[in-house]
């Protein structure tokens, strides 16, 4: 990791810079929230808060994506090509994001390489900039541990007044700022600690405490699954996958064919899928392996707390708080599922 | 051979006619799958040649009955497009309401020579093999056109049994109840499909596309209480477009 | 660009009804010697235009063999066009996916498959491979229950696997008609007919959900251990390379983990019967 100092109208002029020449995707206002959105000047960046509705796996992965093409000649289904994927930079992505970007990694890597992920995320610059202040009260990423980026960026921007505190992961990281950057000194790493430790008593202040130990979480999930938390929850889950589309690292999908009604073409396309949601686990013949709203909630939050957090020793909420705001009966919050299930032992 | 198809229109606005000619590229597409031998105003129905019966608006006199059984003897496909053919749609509001008393309010003194009953979708009286879901049906005419392949596929049609909020959140929409100024919303329980079409340009989702096969009623109460909306409000929100699901639709 | 998600094709090269809702197929891809498969896996079939379905593979696995075998139940848009399809038609094919029958396991034992409906689809595959090698076996049966005797699958070939006597095929029907001779009754009233040795007798199930809970009971009531039992599992399996969510019971991708299970891991899975 290679620390810089940038000063804050360089750093501005590299981005309208960047705007101009490719296209830079950021966090834009959108009424009383923010979106992820290409942008054309710095001007337009949110710096902070609002958060935005939807986080920025929508470039890496988009709501919906063609997998395929074909077109009929001769009776015959003939695959054709798909387009070519563009270089982009994702700035002002924060820790919470990072953290999921980086799952996500992981995820599409492992064992069956998924290219279709693989090639966007290459395309991709990702810097990040830092939290100084919890986005929402429905945050809880300090207790998640998704507050720390752990490194997963290219280049990592912390406000620390005058200037830009910049951690560059990658050799990409570093290009991006060439010419503009001066080494960081000791100085400067003081004012950034300074500028942290403030930072996380405020997180600590506001984000709801977590009761149980971090590393106790998959423990305490795994020992409760007949908890009656999941049925009192379950019963107030509308199905409606608003916290999976909102979610950093809910990456489950469907596939369907799009034919062209000459019936001469189509496409098969990819698009989010949520496991809240009736259908996700209904096969052909009929059978709903997962018809309960109650048993729906637990995997889902299973497979934030337990099993991805097992699998690869850390957990797989990354704390963004989207899917506390975006669920109408507040009832899909893995932190206060955590601390029901802690307080009301069985 | 391009199957043959007749639009045919009941009590409604006839908007829904209007969308599918205003889909504008899709529609010459689809006339290149279709051929189309009756629309709308011909009146006539008995002896057309047609096997795809496309029908709009809701049946709301005896006659209408009586037209809509003879549509479905001539027609290999019903079709029923639009918000009034698949749930009743907005006729049925008046279904709540004392009969006498609204046909009076419109008719004056010649009440009596209409032959008006309770306003009902289209499967109340006939079998519908597809339902265009919506009021209007979806404008870029996306669900229409995926009918209509699906048809000439000889497929079922893919259609969403997942609420709106799923599609509008894949738009990154600022949740109607979450704006500054919140507005409450039909999204959670009404089937998705029209890409959240309402919200996206700022308004609530009235449920034109009827409620999803499993909607959760009593978190949705809870919702709308919630937002300060009495049981009665929820219920006329409800019944706007949605009336024919309390007599079990 | 080829993806985790771009079909191969395959030419259809025998099409032969069995019921009214099952047709049996054999396929030969176009860009492969040959497929490949363990017994117990499946393919992801691919109509263009309608989409995918998962297809176990019935065949055995012969690795000079071009050709593969499915046998495929009309259950939705997928499989309705694939049941129109020819011979000399070409189909897209994703696969074999899967961990299959651990063949190696099974050797020396006394084997009792038990198919439900369906379920001997994938089991052929298993039982073929068997019987290509009989002697390495113990005892073999073979219990099959449908729900009539028009339900029947593989019919001609019921009768071979016999071996003439040293295999026992006993089938059952829940509805039988004017025609039907053999047994009536749900499949478990033929496991007190089998001879089981608790530790010699290796069980593999594979049917619709509700079957297992009752074969097993019976099977536990012979005393056999749960490593003993094997199945194999339906799920959504969308993608089958462990990426889409549909397929999993907790922790667990039944697509790329699954579909086969031993009992006794099995019990370790609260999701999975």
């Amino acid at each position: 990791m290679k620390q810089f100092i940038i000063k804050k109208p360089k750093l501005f002029e590299l981005i309208d810079k960047l705007a101009r020449e490719t296209t830079v995707i950021a966090p834009v206002k959108q009424e009383n929230f923010t979106s992820f959105a290409p942008i054309t000047s710095a001007a337009e960046i949110v710096w902070g808060a609002p958060q935005t509705v939807i986080p920025p796996k929508q470039f890496l992965y988009p709501q919906s994506e063609d997998l395929l093409a074909y077109e009929f000649g001769n009776g015959e289904a003939r695959i054709t090509g798909l387009n070519a994927v563009k270089e982009r930079v994702l700035f002002g992505v924060h820790p919470c994001d990072l953290n999921a970007i980086g799952q996500m990694d992981r995820i599409w890597a492992e064992k069956n390489p998924d290219a279709n992920y693989l090639e966007k995320r290459k395309a991709i610059t990702l810097v990040g900039v830092d939290c100084l202040a919890p986005c929402s009260s429905d945050a809880i990423c300090l207790r998640l541990n998704g507050l720390d980026p752990k490194g997963r960026f290219d280049l990592f921007l912390t406000d620390i007044g005058s200037a830009f505190y910049a951690e560059a992961a990658t050799k990409k990281g570093e290009a991006l700022v060439e010419g503009l950057r001066a080494p960081a000194k000791a100085a400067d790493g003081k004012r950034l600690t300074a500028v942290q430790k403030k930072r996380t008593a405020l997180f600590d202040k506001q984000e709801k405490k977590l009761l149980p130990k971090y590393k106790d979480l998959s423990k305490l999930m795994k020992a409760n699954i007949d908890h009656p938390v999941w049925e009192e929850r379950g019963k107030l889950c509308y199905g409606c996958g608003s916290c999976n589309m909102v979610c950093p690292t809910c990456y489950c999908f469907d596939v369907q064919d799009y034919m062209h009604v000459s019936l001469v073409k189509g496409v098969r396309s990819r698009v989010w899928d949520g496991c809240m949601t009736e259908e996700f686990a209904k096969v052909a013949s009929g059978e709903n392996f997962r018809e309960d709203r109650s048993h729906r909630l637990r995997h889902r939050t299973y497979r934030k707390l337990n099993y991805l957090y097992d699998k690869w020793g850390e957990s797989f909420c990354t704390g963004c708080g989207r899917c506390v705001k975006a669920c109408l009966t507040k009832i899909v919050s893995p932190l206060e599922i955590a601390n029901e299930i802690y307080s009301r032992k069985i | 051979m391009k199957p043959k198809v007749g639009f045919f229109s009941f009590t409604s606005c006839e908007g829904c006619q209007l969308v599918v000619l205003s889909m504008a590229d899709k529609l010459l597409d689809l006339l290149g799958a279709v051929e189309v031998v009756n629309f709308r105003e011909a009146s006539s129905y008995k002896g057309e040649d047609y096997d795809v019966a496309i029908v709009e608006g809701a049946l709301s006199t005896v006659h209408e009955i009586e037209e809509i059984r003879a549509i479905r003897k001539q027609a290999k496909i019903l079709i029923a497009i639009g918000a009034c053919a698949h749930i009743g749609g907005i006729n049925c509001i008046r279904n709540f309401d004392n009969q006498f008393e609204i046909k009076k309010a419109v008719y004056g003194e010649r009440a009596a020579n209409f032959d008006s009953i309770l306003a009902q979708p289209i499967d109340a009286v006939v079998k519908v093999d597809y339902y265009s879901r919506g009021c209007p049906p979806n404008r870029d005419g996306e669900e229409f056109v995926e009918i209509v392949t699906a048809i000439l596929q000889g497929k079922k049609p893919y259609i969403p049994n997942f609420p709106v909020c799923v599609q509008c959140k894949m738009k990154g929409n600022v949740c109607t109840f979450h704006k500054e100024k919140p507005i409450t919303c039909l999204g959670p329980v009404t089937r998705a499909g029209c890409n959240a079409h309402c919200p996206s340009y700022g308004n609530a989702c009235i449920g034109c596309r009827g409620l999803v096969e499993e909607p959760n009623l009593n978190a949705h109460q809870e919702t709308l209480s919630g937002a300060g909306l009495t049981v009665e409000e929820s219920l006329n929100f409800y019944r706007m477009l949605n009336g024919m699901m309390e007599v079990g639709k | 660009m080829k993806t985790l998600y771009t079909p191969e094709m395959a030419v259809i090269k025998k099409v032969i009804p069995q019921t009214p809702l099952e047709t049996f197929f054999e396929l030969e891809l176009t860009e492969r010697k040959t497929l490949g498969h363990k017994p117990g896996q499946f393919v992801e079939v691919s109509i263009f235009g309608l989409g995918e379905a998962p297809i176990s593979v019935s065949s055995a696995p012969e690795p000079d063999k071009p050709t593969f075998e499915l046998c495929v139940r009309k259950v939705g848009n997928v499989t309705n066009a694939l049941l129109e399809k020819k011979v000399g038609d070409k189909i897209g094919i994703r696969g074999p996916f899967g961990n299959g029958f651990d063949i190696a396991k099974f050797k020396g034992k006394d084997i009792l498959f038990i198919a439900g409906g369906i379920g001997l689809v994938p089991l052929r595959s298993l039982i073929l491979a068997v019987l290509n090698r009989r002697p390495d076996y113990g005892r073999i049966n073979v219990l099959y229950g449908c729900k009539t005797p028009r339900d029947l699958l593989f019919k001609g070939e019921l009768k071979s696997w016999e071996c003439g006597g040293s295999v026992e095929c006993l089938i059952t029907v829940d509805l039988g008609d004017e025609s039907w001779q053999g047994d009536v009754g749900v499949i478990t009233t033929l496991i007190p007919r089998v001879e089981i040795d608790e530790k010699k007798t290796q069980a593999v199930i594979v049917g619709p959900p509700v079957m297992y809970r009752f074969v097993i009971r019976e099977l536990k009531s012979r005393r056999l251990p749960d490593a003993n039992i094997w199945m194999s599992l339906e799920r959504k399996m969308k993608c089958g390379v462990g990426k889409c969510g549909h397929c999993q019971m907790n922790d667990i991708y039944v697509c790329q983990d699954g579909p086969v299970f031993n009992y006794a891991e099995l019990k370790k899975i609260p999701e999975s019967i």
